[in-house]
């Protein structure tokens, strides 16, 4: 209605609308790049205002408009302004406040982190000078943290490294990766005082607004060296001490060796000579010997043979414990037999039935399994020699998974509550008149399935017969 | 008495031993031609002809070696050693006297070409079963050396 009369102050406003729209989005555009969006529509609605506000009042002078009139536009125009600038307030300036103190949260949640960490952390710029330390770096270092702040990174190193360190550290600004603790070398720092400390390293790049940062946490490692070098220390002085006590176990087998061969030797000469003149008296001086002191040499002869006998067997137990076990692929059965072959003398004009049953090979030493049936079977000979008919059964059966072998006799056995005694060293059941022997064949079979991881037992009854058990370890019996 | 008449060394420290062997070599008749040495120093000495058997001519060598283990001043294992590894002695039989299953066990293990063994006392079975084992009967029927 103002306007009415002339279409010129509606052109001038309209473009002076247009240019402070423009204007606006500019300046939006340069200085409140984050909170154009929000700002956008009131600037212009603002600006717009304003501008309307000018036109309008250049439109109603140019019209001769009442002053009167003119005022009230102007206060509408002011009142409108007003409003806006409320808006704006509201708007932006509240959120603005709020971003602030949210990032003000944050950098406190983040020194917090950084103070809490139980490890030294700098954070140095692209250029390698510090830009923040905790509290956990200047106790570490020596350094207040005013000190440290700007300065290359490198005083933080030992001399022989800076110069390394800043191309280390140019390289990795390069190519900046996360590198984990322990991965990268083991490192040296350097105290303000000029001592050094071993430490590790962890490095991670952080790229900010103001560039690129690299956080490095730094741990000091000396208790874990010093530990590290006690269990080194340790564990050379067990090596040490292992060393020692196998040389000194070699020592000792090397004198029991010496004490076996020098009790074979001697020992048995003092025998020898009693057993070999006692024979050359009975040989070619019997006739001028009464009958009586020929039967008194006749023991003399006999108790040193059978000393001989027992020196033999003993050595021959401890000569078990010393020597490798030679396992292989071996047939029982065939060494029972050749066994029996062996033992002929012992079988010559007496009845005997013997079964062999099937027996499957097994891993053993041969010579030893053939010792271990040679004692069971000759103690299988001797004690049925009073039999008319005796039988000796060898077999095997399978207990739990395990092969079982067997010797059999119908021979006069023994009473069970001895047999705790019966695999012992020189222990007899019976009188050495009625049975010979030392007392060793049962040790030395016990001896040898024990060294092949087996066992030995034995059940019997009195004068109806005995029963010799043995297997040759678990594992690798069958097949 | 000749050199050359020696057919048996009998290497034996102990007397006993030394007795003992004899009675069984002379109750057989082979006592005739041996020559007993009470260590091995002398041994090595008879046998290769030096210090106090000089004058031996090596060329009459025993015609076998009857040899103790342990001996003094210088033992058996390298009496036996030294007469091996010398290419003029080394074909001489050597029949070791053992003590012992756990000597002959020793021996075994230095493989040092010993010929036979006797474990001790020497009774004739064993000394003629070591000699048929050598194929020594010339030794037995005391014929001239043919070496």
């Amino acid at each position: 209605m103002i306007y009415v009369e002339s279409p010129i102050p509606l052109v001038v406003s309209s473009l002076s609308l247009l240019v402070a729209l423009a204007a606006v989005a500019f300046w939006g555009r340069l200085v409140l790049r984050r909170e154009r969006r929000r700002l956008f529509p009131l600037a212009i609605f603002f600006t717009a205002a304003g501008v309307a506000l000018m036109a309008g009042l250049l439109v109603a002078v140019d019209a001769g408009l009442a002053t009167r009139t003119v005022l009230f536009l102007v206060l509408v125009r002011l009142g409108g302004l007003l409003a806006t600038s409320m808006l704006i307030v509201i708007g932006v300036m509240l959120p603005l406040v709020e971003r602030l103190r949210e990032a003000e949260s944050a950098e406190a949640k983040f020194r917090g982190l950084l103070e809490s960490a139980p490890d030294a952390i700098v954070i140095v710029n692209r250029e390698g000078q510090i830009a923040l330390v905790n509290t956990q770096t200047e106790k570490l270092f020596g350094y207040k943290r005013a000190e440290l702040i700007g300065i290359p990174v490198e005083v933080l190193l030992p001399e022989r490294f800076r110069e390394r360190h800043v191309g280390h550290l140019t390289a990795y600004m390069s190519a900046p990766t996360t590198r984990p603790m322990g991965v990268g070398l083991e490192l040296a720092g350097r105290r303000m005082d000029g001592s050094e400390f071993p430490i590790e390293i962890s490095l991670s790049p952080i790229g900010t607004e103001e560039g690129l940062f690299v956080t490095s946490v730094i741990r000091d490692i000396s208790e874990r060296k010093r530990a590290e070098g006690e269990i080194r220390r340790l564990n050379a002085e067990l090596e040490q001490r292992v060393v020692e006590r196998t040389a000194q176990l070699e020592a000792i087998n090397k004198e029991l060796e010496a004490f076996s061969y020098s009790v074979s030797h001697d020992l048995r000469a003092p025998l020898r000579a009693m057993s070999g003149f006692s024979r050359i008296l009975l040989d070619e001086y019997a006739p001028q010997l009464a009958p009586e002191a020929q039967r008194y040499l006749q023991l003399v002869r006999d108790n040193a043979q059978q000393m001989g006998r027992l020196v033999d067997d003993l050595l021959a137990f401890s000569r078990l414990n010393r020597q490798p076990l030679n396992k292989q692929r071996v047939s029982p059965a065939d060494i029972a037999r050749q066994t029996l072959a062996d033992l002929r003398s012992e079988q010559d004009g007496r009845q005997i039935e013997i079964a062999i049953g099937e027996l499957p090979t097994c891993q053993a030493d041969p010579a030893l399994v053939k010792q271990v049936f040679a004692n069971l079977l000759s103690n299988a000979l001797k004690f049925t020699r009073r039999r008319e008919v005796a039988r000796i059964e060898i077999g095997c059966q399978q207990t739990d998974g395990e092969c079982v072998y067997f010797v059999k006799d119908n021979g006069v056995g023994f009473d069970m509550q001895y047999v705790h005694k019966l695999f012992g060293v020189f222990q007899r059941l019976h009188r050495a008149e009625e049975y010979e022997g030392t007392g060793v064949g049962l040790a030395i079979v016990q001896r040898i399935v024990q060294r092949h991881g087996g066992r030995a037992w034995a059940e019997a009854e009195l004068n109806k017969g005995a029963t010799f058990y043995f297997t040759l370890g678990g594992d690798d019996t069958h097949g | 008495m000749a050199d050359n008449y020696v057919e048996i060394l009998l290497v034996e420290d102990n007397p006993n031993d030394v007795e003992l062997a004899l009675h069984a070599l002379k109750r057989n008749n082979l006592a005739n031609h041996i020559h007993v040495v009470r260590d091995g120093a002398e041994a090595l000495d008879f046998i290769f002809c030096t210090g106090a058997y000089a004058h031996r001519n090596l060329a009459n060598s025993p015609k076998v070696i009857l040899l103790d283990l342990k001996l003094p001043k210088v033992d058996g294992l390298e009496v036996l050693r030294q007469v091996k590894g010398d290419p003029r002695t080394q074909a001489i039989p050597v029949v070791v006297l053992t003590s012992s299953r756990e000597e002959l066990d020793i021996v075994e293990s230095y493989q040092l070409g010993v010929n036979s063994y006797i474990v001790k006392p020497v009774d004739f079975e064993q000394f003629t079963e070591a000699v048929r084992q050598l194929g020594l009967y010339w030794v037995l029927l005391n014929q001239p050396p043919s070496l």
